[in-house]
């Protein structure tokens, strides 16, 4: 796996075609983007049968078997590396299929920032995710009712259809995604100084 | 001719509903899970098939 840093929408993610690089054979393509929320890492992707009659696979990928994810395939190095991941497998089940898209953003002091209209994906040394792409809420005035981006920290909270941030991280959102890398660090930063 | 024209809007209908049905199933989104960070150093160790 590349360790070049790179941000990306996990939807940009979504419908790529899954090719292995042995034969370049299209196995599958991306249905959703996993993430724990433990440490934020992405854990891997469901998949659905290539074709448009093609419904979901059982198999699924986990990341650790994704050799490279580029502008228009998710690379893997055999057909092998889609798989009945018993690990993976067991979170999406547990979760009852959680999508985070369209959930709310909330703070822990009970503000609501936004409604989640995609997740941010940093690939580095390990895929993490940084951030939220939200339609920010009146909260975020002037920015209420643009697309804004959210860091968050390196554990991330749920609660029932929520997603919880540090209240403090209205004064570390940005407008372009190519802010949020530094935002993030920046956000992270202060979380540790303040704890 | 009436029989002509109420097959086709049914089959029309069917096959709105089949490609209705199959977008849904194949839509996809980004799912969180609960994990533990000791779970996570298990990943992609799974069994291959």
């Amino acid at each position: 796996m590349s360790t070049r840093r790179l941000l990306l929408r996990a939807s940009d993610l979504i419908g790529r075609p899954v090719v292995t690089i042995d034969e370049g054979e299209d196995v599958a393509e991306v249905k959703d983007v996993v993430y724990g929320t433990a440490d934020a890492a992405v854990l891997g992707f469901t998949l659905n049968r290539r074709g448009f009659l093609g419904g979901p696979m059982r198999q699924v990928l986990a990341w650790a078997d994704v050799a490279a994810v580029g502008r228009h395939a998710v690379m893997i190095a055999t057909a092998g590396a889609v798989t009945e991941n018993d690990d993976l497998l067991h979170d999406v089940r547990a979760s009852r299929r959680r999508n985070v898209l369209g959930s709310d953003v909330i703070s822990d002091a009970g503000q609501r920032l936004g409604k989640v209209t995609d997740v941010v994906v940093m690939v580095e040394k390990r895929p993490e995710v940084v951030g939220y792409e939200i339609t920010g809420g009146d909260l975020l005035t002037p920015r209420a009712g643009t697309r804004v981006f959210v860091p968050v920290p390196d554990t991330l909270a749920v609660s029932g259809e929520a997603l919880m941030v540090p209240a403090a991280v209205g004064d570390f959102v940005t407008d372009d995604l190519d802010g949020l890398g530094a935002a993030v660090q920046r956000f992270r930063q202060h979380l540790r100084t303040t704890s | 001719m009436e029989v002509a024209v109420a097959i086709v809007v049914i089959l029309a209908v069917l096959v709105l509903v089949a490609v209705l049905v199959q977008r849904r199933r194949r839509a996809g989104g980004v799912i969180s899970v609960e994990t533990r960070p000791r779970a996570r150093e298990r990943r992609g160790t799974g069994r291959r098939t």
